[in-house]
């Protein structure tokens, strides 16, 4: 879906579906995260949105029952009885023998969401410059950062922060999903015969979960076959072009993932 | 249920500091339209309670992120439970099987009126719902019907444009032209939607 900001029909219409919730899913979330960088969308969106509010008082009027609101405060007292939850576990290591040396930090998401959230908005406005066929690989990558996303502002999520010597970095993770989200800074240069693995580890068992060949940043959506709780730590090491079954070298940088 | 306008900058940041009584208060005012709008939706009554309460939980957990200047808490509130409702009638992949989607023109058009001098007729922020009605029945059947099957319904306007038949963006169009229509309807009977 694009908009075209010079044409103020077609705008409307956008935004009208949108406010309506008629847009397909995916034009949904792309609309949505294109809001958040785009002032005409959002002044028209400012003007719509509580009209279709407003429709939506038009139903019959019901009340819920008394118990509706009783267990909603009693999930809330619940969520507060255990503030920890939002809190997020850092993790740091220090140089060290293999798999090994872990220490436990905290750490908050509050610094690490506008990031992402900067990270979806320039995702975005680079989607507005390139051309039809590169759409799909687009979704692709929107739907990427949308996990991003949730993971960063799911109460659950948890950041793992590691360094070793000059190699430094966090992974988001969310102990119940399948997905996390691993950004490391300062790898060396890698020759072009070789890659960089990423590795799970659980009960001893080390699962290759990407292999990649980053040209500065590495930023990754790791999918892991099994809930990201489920394993004890992460490792990274240099592997043959293409990656190893099993690791072939020492790591350059590891991280529990366990408390 | 009170019907008092919140002070919506002040219950948001009560709420963002962790207040509980600030929940109850936004709860008391609006959980009779949140409940009503999203058990028109999904047509299953444990199912909206449970959505209700899903909406509130939201927003307890998203107040910090609420903007004052980007509307009012009533419309980011119904923006929360219709987006709640939607995605669990679209997941189920199920739509609302009543009589009232199958027509659903007729649903907007033969909703009763309350009474005036019921204190359940002021729906939120001092809207009164019998109003609301009015400007809806003065748009043309067929706008009033797009409103019906995409907000109510749940359907996307590919869906709507092949249920009746009619071209996608005729559908677009009609659904554009609906929407300023109840705007400019509700602005012309004292109703200013941008205050809620």
């Amino acid at each position: 879906m694009k908009i075209e900001h010079n044409n103020h029909e077609q705008l409307y219409e956008v935004i009208t579906a949108y406010v309506l919730g008629a847009l397909e899913p995916e034009d949904m979330k792309l609309i949505e995260c294109h809001l958040q960088s785009c002032l005409d969308c959002t002044l028209v969106l400012d003007e719509l949105l509580p009209v279709a509010s407003i429709l939506g008082m038009a139903s019959e009027q019901h009340s819920p029952p008394p118990s509706v609101k009783q267990s909603l405060l009693d999930r809330i007292r619940s969520e507060e009885r255990i503030p920890q939850e939002q809190v997020t576990v850092t993790r740091t290591v220090s140089t060290g023998s293999f798999w090994s040396r872990f220490f436990l930090g905290n750490n908050t998401l509050k610094f690490v969401a506008p990031v992402a959230l900067a990270i979806v908005v320039v995702a975005l406005g680079v989607i507005a410059l390139l051309q039809r066929d590169q759409i799909n690989q687009l979704k692709a990558d929107v739907e990427e950062q949308r996990t991003i996303v949730a993971l960063l502002t799911s109460p659950s999520t948890q950041v793992a922060e590691m360094q070793q010597n000059s190699i430094h970095g966090r992974m988001i993770m969310n102990p119940s999903n399948n997905k996390a989200y691993l950004v490391i800074q300062g790898l060396p240069p890698i020759p072009e015969d070789k890659d960089y693995q990423i590795w799970l580890i659980k009960d001893g068992h080390k699962q290759s979960a990407a292999v990649v060949h980053p040209n500065g940043t590495l930023a990754i959506v790791l999918s892991a076959p099994e809930p990201i709780g489920q394993y004890s730590a992460m490792g990274i090491t240099r592997e043959p072009k293409g990656g190893s079954p099993q690791p072939t070298s020492n790591p350059i940088i590891v991280s529990s993932l366990k408390d | 249920m009170s019907n008092q306008p919140l002070d919506d900058q002040a219950i948001m940041e009560r709420l963002s500091r962790g207040d509980l009584s600030a929940m109850e208060a936004l709860y008391d005012c609006y959980s009779r339209a949140v409940y009503s709008m999203i058990l028109r939706i999904v047509q299953d009554q444990q199912v909206a309670e449970e959505l209700t309460q899903e909406t509130f939980f939201r927003a307890w957990k998203q107040a910090k992120s609420f903007s004052n200047d980007r509307g009012k808490c009533a419309s980011w509130l119904m923006s929360i439970a219709h987006n709640i409702a939607i995605d669990e009638i679209r997941r189920r992949k199920a739509r609302p099987v009543s009589v009232r989607s199958e027509d659903s023109s007729n649903y907007l058009m033969n909703l009763p009126d309350s009474s005036l001098e019921d204190p359940d007729e002021i729906i939120m922020s001092g809207v009164r719902r019998s109003i609301v009605l009015e400007a809806l029945r003065e748009l043309p059947e067929n706008q009033r019907r797009v409103l019906e099957m995409s907000y109510f319904g749940g359907l996307t306007q590919s869906e709507i444009a092949d249920k009746v038949g009619e071209p996608l963006g005729t559908i677009k169009t009609r659904m554009r032209l609906a929407l300023q229509h109840l705007r400019k309807n509700l602005i012309e009977k004292g109703i200013k939607p941008e205050q809620l």
